[in-house]
């Protein structure tokens, strides 16, 4: 399906080291700019990636981006706190991700331009946006179509489920994220990876030798590439289930108690704990989907019920990830479709906001402390420094060390990884 | 540039040809040696130069003028071909405007053998020139202008004989060379201007090319006068970066395009030599046709040269053979050189396609292994899509499967049909019944029953989106029972869309005004015009406008212009919300006009391909474009649906991607396409027609198991039905009945089939992996196996809640006292339609035995035996 990957190149062109030594003359220093050329100039890396997804679109003023100076309508409910790094607040719902600052990059003046649940899903998390006869595979299945699986596992893991915007698109539903169930519910087991209840393992090898010797006979007589490809499957899924390592990725309750609190018993905290769980058991990318940011009613508790367990999660899931080593070599995103609207609404909710939204990267390299850009006093639009969906597609895409001008071959002509974007350098400032 | 600088060049392109060319030739003459050649006369490969005037034979026919012929004896002379095997030969092209003396044509000669095969006989005729003054003829069939005037060109073989005609004309005292025409065929037949080049969106190291030379003037000005002219050097034109980067004389990305030896080199200097200009008033490519229009290559190893005829809009004809872009549909059935001679690799049909500036030409090419079978099986032809598809396979020397037993027939006609197996009772019956005609009388039945229109409105349901995204629920239920009705009713198709089309108004009173929806940005009530009229392409016309949307078709002869002169049949809808949050209203805003991105400027609406379509000056616009795509001479609108549902049943249109029509996409059987389509309109657009004559066909009815021929076969030639994983809906339908388990819904009642279920109740995981859409784009679903499938299927939930529950199938045999065999073959025949064999029994009984010997009860082995039931390959696909 792909064209001429061997021609694309893997590290920065010329052109753009030119782009980015003249921007040292702006403010990089040259440590920095060092520093950003290691990160994106080694060819061979082994980097993981996790993504905490906001889904239904987190409220930029009640969160990353606050405006305590702004008339109450627009301020909201939740006092402003300081952050680690001086001069930078945070909305009170954020205490841990405030702390540990330091650790990670805030973009302030993301914008996008749908405001549709589906669609602008799928443009955030695959940088491209929607179009009328293709789906662009979203970031996780470029990985694992680029990456391939390690150790036995599936490269692309969706926690707890797949939402709408994290499938593969175009590039088929091999690369469709492998979907763990939900890791908070109680004696937790990961999904279709378990034999029934009461059943032994000697019972199912018999039950399986059943069901080849009734393949063996319809493949003899059918003979067909599909029945083939359906049989690798059925072989792999058997080694999966009989695996010890693989049900091991997916066993949290490894964990310890003390970590698992931290982490917070919810299914974003369990979710992200998993996450972390089986990037060091060799999966490629982990995303963990937390529904119920859509709060076009009674935005306060709403806020509060979403906002607090992620930032327990995302305070942790930083912490363990440091504790681990696991920094430089894990890159964590957190994304959300679009912002919420400035103005409260009269349901005292707020509604669907494109025009502005934050995200927040570590890991990989990427500086702590940085915050890209900043919005209008209202929050409404990015007053400085807009950065695009595809900017911050292209960005991650070159920080993972995938060509986003590799192309693939889709609906009859060449389609790119990811294009029309700029790498945001302030990351590595 | 005169006249001889450009005979020069004319020279070098056959000049350093005739060396590869006898080469490339040889093994292909080689490979039809056994049957025609047993010598070679090899001086008839060493160039121009041996045309040799002689007289003529003595065997020739009435039209020859001996006294003032020239007579070129054969390339390769036959010292003992079957000559009564011969039965005519056909000398192309027929005819020439060679534009001035000097020019130059190539041409072919095919031979019809009684036997059925045809060969390449260019180097075996010998030619005769009527006015060896004005045209003399080599001998491996290459014509040259002499003088202005008339001649005939006559092939000869054996007592065969086929005459073409030629002009020669003056016009061109100094031939120039044409930036438009000259340099564009160089740069696309070097691939310089590919997608992966400088054909790129942004060019590529800074150069940017028109994609496949579309934009003439951008390429000029970008090579003439972009960077102040650095890329073209008059003073000392080889110093031009434009000879200089393909030569690789300075590094270049791209590598090494040209030697210093070409004639393309020759070209562009010659070009440069005369001043690099533009020339646009110079004659320009008006068509290319390329010859023979179809052949059929016996043995891998044979030859088959092709000549490719420009036609220019001063009249003349050109030579292009040399100049255009070869691609092949398949290259393991037939690779073709640059200079157009092709060498048979693989059995099976391709195409070969031909573009040069902006025009395509295409051929049909098959190759056959062994002659056409003496004894080729006597098929029955039930109709004319039999009737296709045997003239099909017996050219190609394919054998197809047998037709299939009733058991495997019913399944499958069940599943495509209405999308579920059939019951243990239907199946006992339909197998019970001794009646001949029963499968036709079972089609009938099935076409007439609820679920064909609920199945098949999950089918139109991808076309037109019908998803929570883009259509709030309450509103779909409306949409889709509008389809529902309409494929229940057997409604004209053409007038189903023609209101479709047409449609405005409040969505709840007026379901078809819901095709809209999708195109549509809900929040900001917009109607997105250009994704109107790339849906409309596609679903009705079966044509892809995306890439025109930004750029001129680099495939077919379609314009960015094109494209907007269709966005403008919509410029006037409008929408805004209704009553309800889930109401939308669309109407007509006469007074607003699409406008063209560029020119800003309100945009006259016209119909692709005709531009002499009437289109009314004022009101809906839109009428007119219905009226002209679903008119029965609309070559797009029958074909694209019957296609459509061609591919349902077999897995691959006859055209595939089947919402992919291009002159570079051709069919793999035009015969059958076009019969469909004929049966479609003359059955005034009803489908049901078309479905009774696909299913009814001995084709459909073939079995899915290969015979030893056709196993390797190309499943676009349909020598047997082609397998392929259930659908989601079908998948699940068939899992709850199999097991006896209804599936639990979230929102739907208990019993409500997958087929029918409406948001939310299909964002369930197992649809989801199963391939059912998101209806975000128009893409296909997908249904490959995955290995979420083989793990859910094998461990899920879904599956293990039925095969375990106490309330299924195996819990209601026991509890009526089946024994261990009567409870396996009702599995066996409601999951496959047909009884276990005693060898199947035998394994299962083993395990029966062996796991009660384990102590495990009874219901549970049974489980066990269903789950190994559902599990298998001959459960998860339809065959």
């Amino acid at each position: 399906m792909r064209i001429y990957p061997a021609e694309l190149s893997c590290s920065p062109s010329r052109r753009d080291f030119i782009r980015i030594g003249m921007a040292s003359l702006g403010g990089l220093s040259l440590a920095s700019l060092l520093r950003q050329q290691s990160v994106l100039g080694s060819k061979k890396r082994d980097l993981n990636c996790i993504v905490l997804f906001q889904a239904g679109g987190n409220s930029q003023v009640d969160t990353w981006d606050p405006k305590p100076d702004a008339e109450a309508e627009i301020r909201g409910y939740f006092k402003t706190i300081p952050t680690v790094i001086p001069g930078i607040q945070f909305s009170e719902l954020l205490p841990e991700s405030a702390k540990r600052l330091d650790k990670y990059a805030v973009i302030r003046s993301m914008y996008s331009d749908d405001a549709v649940h589906e669609s602008a899903q799928q443009y955030v998390i695959s940088g491209t946006k929607r179009r009328n006869d293709l789906v662009h595979p979203a970031l996780g299945s470029v990985l694992a179509h680029e990456w391939g699986s390690s150790a036995g596992l599936p490269p692309y893991v969706a926690i707890p489920r797949n939402s709408r915007s994290g499938g593969a698109g175009f590039l088929g539903s091999v690369y469709d994220p492998f979907q763990s169930g939900n890791p908070n519910q109680k004696n937790y087991s990961v999904k279709d990876l378990t034999l029934p209840l009461g059943m032994k393992l000697d019972q199912a090898r018999a039950r399986s030798e059943l069901l080849n010797a009734l393949d063996n006979r319809f493949r003899k007589v059918e003979r067909s590439g599909l029945l083939d490809r359906m049989d690798q499957f059925s072989q792999k899924a058997h080694d999966l289930v009989s695996s010890p390592a693989a049900k091991e990725a997916f066993n949290i309750s490894q964990e310890s108690e003390k970590l698992r609190d931290a982490y917070g018993h919810t299914t974003v905290g369990q979710g992200a704990l998993l996450a972390r769980r089986l990037i060091e058991s060799g999966v490629r990318v982990a995303t963990v989907f937390q529904g119920g940011y859509d709060t076009h009613f009674d935005n306060k508790p709403g806020m509060e019920k979403v906002n607090i367990p992620f930032d327990q999660a995302f305070g942790a899931l930083l912490d363990d990830l440091e504790a681990r080593g696991l920094m430089e070599t894990t890159l964590v995103l957190v994304l959300s479709e679009f912002g919420r609207t400035p103005r409260i609404n009269n349901q005292a909710g707020r509604d669907h906001w494109p025009r502005s939204f934050s995200v927040a990267l570590a890991g990989a390299g990427i500086s702590g402390g940085v915050v890209v850009g900043s919005t209008t006093p209202t929050g409404s639009d990015p007053h400085d420094r807009p950065v695009s969906v595809e900017d911050l597609a292209v960005t991650v895409y070159r920080i993972l060390g995938i060509d986003p001008e590799g192309e693939f071959h889709a609906g009859g002509r060449p389609v790119k990884i990811a294009t029309n974007g700029t790498f945001v350098h302030e990351l590595f400032s | 540039m005169t006249l001889k600088r450009r005979n020069a060049t004319m020279k070098t392109v056959y000049g350093s040809a005739a060396t590869p060319k006898c080469a490339r030739i040889l093994p292909g003459v080689l490979g039809i040696a056994a049957r025609v050649l047993t010598a070679f006369c090899l001086i008839g490969f060493l160039g121009l130069a041996v045309a040799t005037p002689s007289a003529a034979s003595e065997n020739r026919g009435e039209t020859a003028k001996p006294d003032v012929s020239q007579v070129t004896e054969p390339a390769a002379s036959v010292l003992s071909a079957p000559a009564a095997d011969l039965k005519r030969i056909v000398l192309e092209p027929k005819d020439l405007v060679l534009s001035h003396p000097g020019a130059t044509q190539r041409l072919v000669v095919t031979g019809y053998y009684a036997d059925g095969t045809a060969h390449d006989v260019s180097l075996l005729c010998r030619y005769v020139s009527s006015a060896p003054q004005v045209l003399s003829i080599s001998s491996d069939g290459v014509v040259r202008a002499l003088a202005p005037g008339r001649a005939e060109v006559e092939a000869q073989l054996g007592e065969a004989r086929s005459v073409l005609q030629a002009r020669v004309s003056d016009q061109a005292a100094e031939v120039s060379i044409n930036f438009s025409q000259d340099l564009l065929s160089i740069f696309t037949q070097r691939s310089c201007n590919t997608p992966t080049c400088h054909g790129a969106i942004g060019g590529q190291a800074g150069f940017k090319l028109s994609l496949f030379g579309y934009d003439p003037q951008a390429d000029y000005r970008m090579i003439v006068e972009a960077e102040e002219g650095r890329r073209v050097d008059l003073e000392d034109p080889e110093k031009s970066l434009l000879l200089m980067k393909p030569t690789f004389s300075v590094p270049h990305g791209g590598g090494k395009r040209l030697t210093l030896e070409s004639a393309e080199y020759e070209t562009i200097a010659g070009w440069l030599n005369q001043g690099a200009r533009y020339n646009s008033d110079g004659p320009r490519v008006t068509g290319i046709a390329i010859y023979p229009r179809e052949r059929i290559l016996l043995g891998l190893g044979t030859t088959q040269r092709w000549v490719v005829l420009g036609t220019l809009s001063d009249g003349t004809t050109r030579d292009m053979t040399g100049e255009v872009k070869y691609q092949v549909g398949n290259d393991n059935v037939v690779q073709v050189t640059p200079e157009g001679d092709s060498k048979a690799v693989g059995r099976g049909q391709t195409h070969v396609m031909v573009r040069a500036m902006g025009r395509v030409a295409v051929a049909r090419v098959g190759v056959v292994d062994e002659p056409p079978m003496a004894d080729y099986p006597p098929l029955s032809t039930r109709n004319f899509v039999d009737e296709a598809m045997l003239r099909q396979w017996k050219e190609l020397n394919l054998v197809p499967s047998e037709i299939c037993s009733d058991e495997e027939f019913l399944r499958r006609v069940y599943l495509d049909v209405i999308g579920l197996l059939p019951t243990v009772e239907e199946s006992e019956r339909f197998l019970a019944d001794t009646r001949t005609g029963k499968r036709a009388a079972l089609i009938d039945e099935l076409l007439e029953r609820d679920e064909y229109a609920i199945y098949w409105t999950t089918k139109l349901g991808d076309s037109f989106r019908v998803h929570q995204t883009n259509i709030p629920s309450r509103a779909q239920g409306l949409l889709k029972r509008f389809i529902r009705t309409f494929l229940r009713e057997d409604r004209p198709y053409d007038e189903f869309v023609r209101e479709i089309l047409t449609s405005t108004g409040d969505q709840a009173r007026n379901p078809a005004a819901m095709f809209w929806a999708p195109m549509s940005n809900t929040v900001l009530d917009v109607t997105n015009v250009n994704q109107v009229t790339t849906t409309v392409s596609r679903l009705f016309l079966g044509i892809r406008m995306e890439c025109v949307e930004c750029h001129n078709h680099p495939l077919e002869n379609l314009t960015q212009d094109d494209f907007f002169d269709l966005s403008a049949f919509f410029g006037q809808l409008r929408q805004k919300r209704g009553y309800e949050t889930y109401r939308r209203v669309w109407w007509l805003d006469p007074k607003s006009h699409f406008v063209h991105p560029r020119t800003k400027k309100s945009v006259r609406p016209r119909v692709p391909f005709e531009p002499d379509f009437p289109v009314r000056a004022h009101g809906d616009y839109r009428k007119d474009l219905a009226a002209w795509i679903t008119s029965p001479e609309n070559p797009y609108f029958a074909r694209s649906i019957v296609n459509r549902i061609w591919r349902e049943y077999f897995n691959l249109g006859i055209v595939e991607p089947y919402d992919d029509f291009r002159t570079t996409n051709p069919p793999s059987n035009e015969v059958l396409l076009d019969g469909l389509a004929r049966h479609l309109i003359d059955n005034g657009f009803r489908l049901k027609p078309v479905h009774r004559a696909i299913l009814n066909s001995a084709t459909y009815q073939r079995t899915s198991s290969p015979n030893p021929r056709n196993k390797l076969d190309d499943p676009r030639l349909f020598t047997r039905y082609n397998i392929r994983i259930l659908p989601a809906e079908a998948m699940l339908d068939a899992l709850s009945q199999v097991t006896g388990v209804e599936h639990s819904f979230q929102v739907s009642p208990k019993g409500t089939r997958a087929q029918e279920v409406i948001y939310p109740d299909y964002a369930g995981y197992f649809l989801s992996i199963f391939g059912y859409p998101e209806r975000l784009s128009l893409e296909e679903r997908p249904n490959e196996p995955t290995l979420s499938q083989a793990l859910h299927m094998r461990f899920g939930d879904t599956v293990m809640d039925k095969v375990q529950s106490d309330e299924n199938v195996v819990a209601k045999l026991l509890e009526s006292g089946k024994s261990d065999r009567e409870i396996y073959d009702h599995v066996f025949m409601s999951a496959y339609s047909r009884k276990a064999t005693d060898r199947e029994w035998n394994l299962a009984s083993n395990y029966v035995a062996s796991m009660g010997s384990q102590g495990v009860e009874r219901k549970q082995i049974l489980d066990d035996l269903l789950w190994t039931v559902i599990n298998s390959q001959e459960f998860l696909v339809n065959h």
